[in-house]
């Protein structure tokens, strides 16, 4: 038996013209957790597509099990025991968790009538593997990403998996659900399976895994055992540049507040919120979740009725309750969860960044002017450096980081006044991240007024000048950040 | 050769961006071989070509109403109910005692501005049982196909208006020299003014913007309920139009009027490539599926040994086949 479950050798792979995987290397030892780290759009799901076979190599060898493979698809490389949990999970959503589980062995089988009494069997027996407990009669649809997650691993467990293939399992996961999921991962090491984690943060790959390879621009970088990596080296491998950590100073600009709240309140989510953010302000929002505080981004941007209180824009009271009146006064939003409230994801990349400022794209009969078009959505794109070979692809094909340089794109491309972030760099790898705080930063220069929710302390510290905290629904505490550290603010937010 | 590469380049390139559209042609234009080679002596004839130019507008306007329902991620059932609603209220307005004494270009005209108003107020009641009663458009639109039908019944007890004024019923005869008829010429209209719409101006955009994510739109600071409202608006003039253009050609208006168009303009829209779930779809992708089922349906009655019950099952197999297509091309779509 080879030690590696395993090898894969210079493997090439090309849409369209351009490489997406270029002479990549990765060997995987048996019972190891090797973690595939990289920025979003290096190649990563590239390449477990290829091992996986769904994506044919343009060439490369891959070897599994000490097998030689030119070309591979999908049914040898489940019959090698190739599991894959991809980024999107297929579980058949209108099932329940039980036929999920059963459905498989119950076709393999070539059983032509469902037993349910033994469907029932195989399925808490998978779940038993690895010791967690879902209700078997829930439709998948329903359950948790968690759990729908410890579902495919099960379902990938029942399959004879040798080597399991996780593509950034952890993104939609709270940080209780890493922690189960976690350890099912290292029983799962103690049984003898290999795993190959996709993760682009550090502290995960610390702590589960045993061996990393980080890719970028679907070359490798590097292959090393985790316990001789640190922060700043991870940041600079993964994305070949050098991260100041240098402190926002904001320069308040102007007497008028971009954005005045007074005793603002929606019944059931906050009251009494007041507060002023002057133009060249970041002003971040703290609190934990359920303390009114994406109620208060949806009230100040139209989407909630207030049920008392002003909100006043540059100096001017405007009307509460439509959207249409907050853009207009010039409020943008970027919303919490972009895939369902900020991108129109099968229309291009270029239209979803003017679809905010279209109006002012066309003459008075609602026209379009066409170059203008074409010129807004390079000018937006190029300030958002917006990674992508046209303009014209869906957004629906770009990395999360883009995709996020997108929602925000949208409200540049359109002079805002303020703007509201929900959570903006949820789920963005760093080099994104570092880019989306200094677009935020030059918005803030440029005279713009910046509230932004965030959990991520270290970016609150980082980015805004100062904040508040929501605490049920209450600003209980305001802070500076040059004046506060991180424990003192974990502190106050409170649990 | 370096310029011929050029060349193809920029028409892959062209064929790239609107795949549809292209196999869609090359469809069409496999059908009407085909045809013309079954049955050159009667198809191929220019009393056939004007025949076929004079029956699809009916259908293909009503089509376009359709589609404008479903680029909102919706459906429009209720079209043919809205078309002979409207083409009653034209035949009543044009067959009235005020008119008498009156030019016939006036009454006309009265009865055409008739139709498009209650077109525009059906589309608008659809518009509101959609947007502010949230109903799923193809259950609000079954409903209000019902109400509009049962009104058109109540006010002609079932019966067909007919006496329309002479030059009315000469429109949908009538050839421009000869060569292209009336409805045609309609129809024509019709598509540039909705390409021109749906292309080139900020209608279009926000339509296929609100129709790919009704929460995202809501969020960029669209206005989500005066385009749903427009958009069927919009929807239930084409079908007034498209009732005209058939009262034009039966020369009478009556409740029941092209029931068969419903399910058949669904299926053009969708051949068409008009994406179920909203957001994509072109004209003039729809307007070929328009050649192309009108094509398919000239050829059927060119076999006048074939019984209704097989013209069904014909046209039932040709719906399961394009599904299949769709599903197909709209997977590859995907997978980009
Ligand atoms: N099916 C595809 N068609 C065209 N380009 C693709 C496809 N899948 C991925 N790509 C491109 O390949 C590159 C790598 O993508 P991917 O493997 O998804 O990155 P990662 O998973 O590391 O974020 C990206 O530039 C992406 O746009
Ligand atoms: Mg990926």
């Amino acid at each position: 038996m080879s030690e590696y479950v395993l090898r894969v050798k210079g493997i090439c792979k090309a849409f369209s013209g351009v490489y997406a995987l270029n002479g990549v290397n990765i060997d995987i030892r048996q019972g190891e957790i090797h973690c595939l780290a990289g920025e979003n759009g290096c190649g990563k799901s590239t390449l477990i597509n290829i091992i996986s076979g769904v994506y044919s190599r343009d060439s490369g060898e891959i070897e599994l099990n000490g097998r030689q493979y030119k070309r591979i698809n999908p049914a040898q490389a489940i019959e090698e025991g190739v599991q894959v949990i991809y980024q999107d999970f297929a579980v058949f959503p209108n099932l329940t968790v039980k036929e999920n589980l059963s459905v498989s062995t119950m076709v393999s089988g070539h059983k032509k009538i469902m037993n349910w009494k033994e469907s029932e069997r195989i399925a808490r027996q998978a779940l038993d593997l690895i010791g967690v407990d879902i209700d078997l009669e829930k439709e998948v649809g329903e359950i948790s990403v968690a759990d729908k997650q410890l579902v495919a691993i099960c379902r990938a467990l029942i399959n004879d998996a040798r080597l399991l293939i996780m593509d950034e399992p952890t993104t939609a996961l709270t940080k209780k659900e890493v922690r189960t999921l976690f350890k099912t991962v290292m029983k799962l090491k103690e049984k003898g399976l290999s795993i190959l984690f996709v993760s682009h943060k550090l502290d995960e790959v610390f702590e589960i895994c045993d061996r990393y390879t980080i890719l970028r621009n679907g070359r490798n970088v590097l292959t090393n055992s985790v316990e001789k990596l640190d922060n700043e080296s991870f940041a600079y491998y993964m994305t070949g540049r050098r991260f100041s950590n240098e402190k926002f100073a904001a320069a308040k600009k102007g007497d008028t507040p971009a954005l005045e709240v007074k005793d603002l309140a929606v019944e059931g989510a906050f009251s009494d919120v007041s507060f002023a953010l002057y133009p060249g302000e970041i002003v971040s929002v703290v609190g934990l979740l359920g303390s009114g505080r994406t109620e208060l981004a949806l009230t100040l941007f139209g989407i909630q009725k207030a049920s008392a209180g002003k909100i006043i824009v540059c100096g001017k009271q405007i009307q509460m309750g439509q959207v249409a009146d907050a853009v207009k006064a010039g409020i943008g939003y970027v919303p919490e969860d972009r895939l369902t409230e900020g991108l129109f994801m099968k229309q291009s990349i270029g239209d979803n960044l003017i679809i905010s400022m279209i109006e002012n794209l066309a003459d008075k009969m609602g026209i379009l002017d066409r170059k203008r078009m074409k010129r807004e959505k390079q000018s937006a794109s190029s300030k958002m450096k917006i990674k992508c070979p046209n303009l014209e692809q869906a957004v629906e094909t770009l990395s999360g980081g883009n995709q996020q340089r997108v929602v925000l794109g949208k409200w540049i491309a359109r002079d805002m006044d303020v703007l509201i972030l929900n959570g903006p760099t949820v789920g963005v790898d760093i080099g994104s991240k570092y880019d989306i705080h200094q677009v935020l930063r030059e918005l803030a220069d440029a005279g713009m007024g910046i509230l932004m929710i965030s959990d991520d302390l270290p970016e609150v510290l980082a980015v805004s000048n100062r904040g508040f905290v929501l605490k049920n629904g209450r600003i209980s505490a305001h802070f500076e950040t040059d004046k506060i550290s991180a424990e003192a603010l974990t502190e106050m937010i409170g649990v | 050769m370096q310029k011929n590469n050029q060349n193809r380049n920029k028409m892959l390139m062209f064929y790239q961006k609107d795949k549809t559209f292209f196999q869609l042609v090359i469809i069409a234009v496999i059908v009407f071989a085909a045809v013309a080679f079954m049955k050159p002596e009667k198809f191929l004839t220019s009393e056939n070509m004007l025949s076929m130019l004079a029956q699809f507008p009916q259908f293909g306007i009503m089509t376009f109403s359709v589609m404008l329902a479903m680029l909102l991620g919706g459906i429009d059932l209720s079209v043919v109910a809205i078309a002979n609603l409207s083409s009653i209220t034209a035949a009543f307005i044009m067959t009235g005692s005020w008119g008498q004494g009156k030019s016939g270009t006036v009454v006309i005209l009265a009865g055409v501005a008739a139709a498009a108003l209650t077109g525009a107020a059906a589309g608008w009641i659809n518009g509101v049982v959609v947007y502010h009663f949230r109903v799923p458009a193809m259950l609000a639109t079954i409903g209000t196909a019902q109400v509009f039908q049962g009104i058109s019944i109540a006010v002609t007890q079932g019966k067909a208006i007919s006496g329309l004024p002479g030059a009315y019923s000469e429109i949908g005869r009538l050839d421009m020299g000869g060569v292209l008829p009336i409805p045609f010429l309609v129809f024509a209209i019709c598509v540039l003014a909705l390409s021109f719409l749906l292309n080139r101006t900020t209608f279009g955009s926000n339509i296929y913007m609100l129709g790919t994510n009704r929460k995202a739109a809501e969020y960029s600071g669209l206005k989500v309920r005066a385009y749903t409202l427009k958009v069927f608006i919009l929807g239930g003039i084409l079908a007034a139009v498209g009732g005209l253009v058939m009262m034009s050609r039966t020369n009478s208006a009556k409740a029941d009027y092209g029931d068969a168009y419903t399910l058949q303009c669904v299926m053009i829209a969708i051949l068409g490539g008009v994406d179920a779930e909203g957001g994509a779809g072109k004209v003039r992708g729809v307007a070929v599926a328009v050649l192309i089922v009108q094509f398919i349906a000239s050829a059927i009655n060119m076999f006048p040994a074939l019984n209704t019950y097989t013209k069904t099952l014909i046209w039932g197999l040709t719906l399961i086949v394009v599904m299949i297509w769709r599903m197909f091309s709209g997977a590859s779509h995907r997978n980009r």
